[in-house]
């Protein structure tokens, strides 16, 4: 008997050779900390509770209230809490140093993000193993098939996988004296709400064409919908990268990854600009030019990280590198060498494009409308941006007056909207914050207008951005000139 | 140079502020090499770029001929870094611990079990090694953190100041450990203040200050050519078996002796020679010559910790 156990040991020990170490470790950790038990625990006790009362009353069909109440239990742990724990272990691995030491261990930075990710896989799939016997008991309840069951089940891992790794990236960069709670809601929730917001803008417009049903049925088939998927997918790549980059010791190249997934995304824009040009020959459709949100989303990225990046973030290639400052590496600078001072080019590349598709479509008031949502995911960008608790996209605006303004344009008439108009059009205008859009009371001059002053406030940011960062160039050129000088 | 260590010229910047500034020292496997400086001098800044944590600004350090700027990979498996700070995880014990670090430095199956369980008794941490790393005292954590240095048998060991905090007993542990690493063939780069200690310990050391290496090389080097630059008086000091009153008047009679401090009435003296070493002995021939008993005779201002004071102007940066 006992060498069967020894014998299952010993294969158990074999699989976990197979494992990335630093899941073993977080389950291990999880499964001793009392936060896990206890919110686990707590999803029971939360679960059980309203069950006795559902027992208790006689009505027949109880499924569908029932199924509510257990998944929002469910959500909330596994899309809340769950991330959260996630967040806070690592941002407590960084501050105790641990990843410093596993930094010059033979595991990547890469392994390191990719372990955490599985750890929380694992956590969530316990925790949802926890809740399951509820669900089944809702579905003997009657009143629901086991398809939507499983549906909202699987809805709900993939969304908590998403926002998992959304608190890793934002573990990553969070300033290690900042307040743990604060920084991870503000990270999450903008970034969260950022994704949740172009999917809203997409199933609006669908609404208003031929329903929801018709956006869903259609959205894997749609090949503009699939490059949206890749798009979505490239800026999560990069994500990753960053918070990799962040968390490799010095030595490491730190920027070459960030940089190739911009490449890819760049490229993957110019295809789309370049495709959209010529199908504007036949019409150009609501769906095609909303788009051009994300566009302006990708382009910002870029521009932020190209324009923002830190020195710090590659010393090693900065090193290599400090000489091909020729005209004929200046593509290959922009995307591949860190340093400020190649995002000028990049920039003039940007307006170069907007110029472009202004001249297309200049009088199509439609698209000035979408466009004017890039000074929504511009803000928004520029607020992450200058947040203090970024390392390595350098905060040259931290005042905290900039962030009150920025909130109070990106919010207050976002507000003011929802509560005004409760027609059908009321999601478009939530999800579209910015002041002008196509509402029935608003002439054409007065949208075009508004998405002048937004084009304007567009152009300042970036000014504000150069101007800042000008300062930061010099230094770099510097330290540039002292290198060489010091190699010769 | 055919050293497993080489530091060439390191320079490392932080901005407009130069932590260090072409440091260069090298040694060989199954040698300490200490480095000694006041708070500030350098010595955690050099140290991390050695370990592959911090990258220089110029200058560059050779681990077993691999550079640690162009070929950190290489480098990180053939050193094990102790670091001067110790963070402790939450809800691991010291088995999970060590087992981490040995997965993540890809050990696998029985090899990880033995080398997790080698460390455990090398470093005697048997009877605790199921107790959680946060409830560890000070010098049990510096142990572990030693322990989890040696996880993956390095070549080299990089240790910043592994004795601060400890007490006599674990200092002398830890020296007698660090004889056995150096005697299996590693080579030990120590950092510290408590330089008596490295005294004994090193074979060889540096002493740097102000991001500078102001001196380097074989202890008894740095000794001799600091005697040489040393220009007040050598002094000894002198003490007897049992009181002798007379010998007061004796030793004032002795050519080189320039100056006697008594320090006990009849038992302890403190010499000043003028003159040079070759006439040192010639002193202590003539006493016992003389029929005194003598106990001690020593020449003082030898060890590191004078050393020390006696090159470094104490400026903290
Ligand atoms: N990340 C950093 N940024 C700016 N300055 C730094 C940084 N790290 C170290 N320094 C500076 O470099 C100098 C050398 O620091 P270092 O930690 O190497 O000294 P040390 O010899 O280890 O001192 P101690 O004995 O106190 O540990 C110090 O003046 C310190 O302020
Ligand atoms: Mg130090």
């Amino acid at each position: 008997m006992s060498t069967t156990i020894q014998k299952l040991d010993s294969i158990g020990e074999k699989i976990t050779d197979y494992l990335s170490p630093l899941t073993i470790k977080e389950v291990r950790q999880s499964l001793k900390g009392k936060l896990f038990l206890s919110s686990f625990l707590l999803g029971i006790v939360a679960c059980l509770i309203p069950t006795i009362g559902f027992a208790a009353s006689g009505s027949s069909v109880l499924g569908p209230s029932a199924f509510m109440t257990y998944s929002v239990i469910m959500f909330i742990g596994i899309c809340v809490i769950f991330p959260y724990l996630a967040f806070s272990s690592l941002h407590e691995d960084r501050l105790n140093s641990t990843f410093e030491l596993v930094g010059i261990t033979n595991l990547n930075s890469y392994q390191l993000v990719w372990g955490k990710w599985q750890s929380s896989l694992v956590q969530v799939s316990l925790f949802v193993s926890s809740i399951l016997p509820f669900l089944t008991y809702s579905y003997f309840l009657r009143g629901l098939s086991i398809l939507s069951i499983l549906g909202i089940i699987v809805v709900a891992f993939f969304l908590s996988q998403i926002v998992n790794l959304l608190a890793i990236l934002a573990a990553s960069l969070s300033h290690l004296k900042s307040n743990r709670l604060t920084f991870y809601f503000i990270f999450v929730f903008f970034l969260a709400g950022g994704y949740s917001i172009s999917i809203g803008v997409h199933a609006s417009i669908a609404a208003m064409r031929g329903g929801v049903a018709d956006f869903l049925n259609n959205f894997w088939s749609n090949s503009d919908r699939n490059s949206l998927l890749i798009a979505v997918f490239i800026i999560e790549w990069f994500l990753y990268e960053l918070a990799a980059g962040q968390l490799a010791p010095a030595t490491a190249n730190r920027s070459s990854r960030c940089r190739y997934s911009l490449f890819a995304l760049f490229s993957l824009i110019l295809i789309w600009i370049c495709v959209f040009l010529v199908q504007s020959t036949h019409g150009v459709s609501l769906y095609e030019l909303s788009y051009f949100n994300y566009v302006s989303v990708a382009i910002l990225i870029c521009a932020v990280f190209i324009m923002g990046e830190s020195d710090e973030l590659s010393q090693v290639l900065f090193k290599k590198y400090t000489n091909s400052r020729g005209a004929s590496s200046a593509i290959y600078n922009i995307f591949f060498i860190p340093g400020r001072s190649s995002g000028y080019f990049f920039l003039m590349g940007i307006l170069f494009s907007y110029l472009l598709v202004y001249i297309a479509f200049g009088s199509n008031m439609s698209f000035l409308l979408y466009f004017s949502n890039a000074v929504f995911w511009l803000s928004l960008l520029y607020l992450i941006n200058i947040l203090p608790y970024n390392k390595y996209l350098t905060a040259p605006l931290r005042r905290t007056a900039t962030i009150a303004i920025v909130a109070v344009l990106l919010f207050v008439p976002t507000i003011i909207f929802l509560f005004l108009d409760n027609q059908a059009g009321a999601i478009l205008n939530y999800f579209n914050p910015s002041f002008f859009k196509s509402n029935s009371h608003l002439s054409e001059q007065t949208l075009l207008i508004g998405n002048a002053i937004s084009a304007v406030v567009l152009f300042l940011l970036c000014f504000i951005r150069i101007r800042t960062s000008k300062k930061e160039i010099q230094t770099v050129r510097k330290f540039d000139a002292g290198e060489r000088g010091a190699t010769q | 140079m055919g050293d497993l260590i080489v530091v060439d010229n390191l320079t490392r910047m932080f901005g407009s502020f130069t932590a260090i500034k072409d440091v260069s020292f090298s040694f060989d496997s199954g040698s300490i090499f200490g480095f000694i400086g006041p708070n500030g001098a350098g010595k955690t800044t050099t140290m991390r770029i050695l370990s592959t944590l911090d990258i220089a600004t110029t200058g560059d350090a050779f681990i077993n001929g691999y550079s640690v700027i162009d070929e950190p990979d290489k480098v990180r498996s053939m050193i094990g870094f102790m670091p001067d700070y110790y963070g402790a995880p939450k809800n691991m014990t010291i088995k999970d611990y060590l087992d981490f670090f040995a997965r993540a430095y890809l050990l696998k199956g029985e090899k990880r079990r033995k080398s997790v369980e080698y460390v455990i008794d090398f470093m005697d941490m048997k009877k605790i090694q199921d107790k959680h790393v946060v409830t560890l005292s000070k010098g049990m954590k510096q142990r572990l953190c030693l322990g989890r240095a040696l996880i993956h048998d390095p070549k080299i060991l990089i240790l910043d100041e592994p004795a601060a905090g400890l007490d006599p007993r674990a200092r002398i542990e830890l020296r007698e450990l660090l004889k056995i690493l150096a005697e299996r063939g590693k080579a030990i780069l120590i950092s510290s203040h408590i330089l008596t200690e490295l005294s004994e310990l090193c074979d060889s050391c540096a002493i740097i200050e102000q991001g500078k290496i102001l001196s380097h090389g074989n202890v008894n080097e740095i000794q001799e050519s600091l005697q040489l630059n040393n220009k007040s008086l050598p002094v000894i000091s002198l003490s007897l078996l049992e009181p002798n009153e007379d010998i007061l008047i004796h030793l004032n009679e002795i050519p080189f002796v320039e100056q006697v401090e008594e320090i006990t009435k009849g038992k302890k003296f403190k010499l000043k020679v003028n003159g040079n070493k070759n006439q040192i002995p010639q002193i202590l021939k003539n006493l016992i010559d003389s029929g005194y008993l003598v106990m001690e005779f020593k020449l003082e201002g030898q060890n590191l910790e004078d050393l020390f004071l006696n090159i470094t102007k104490g400026e903290v940066q």
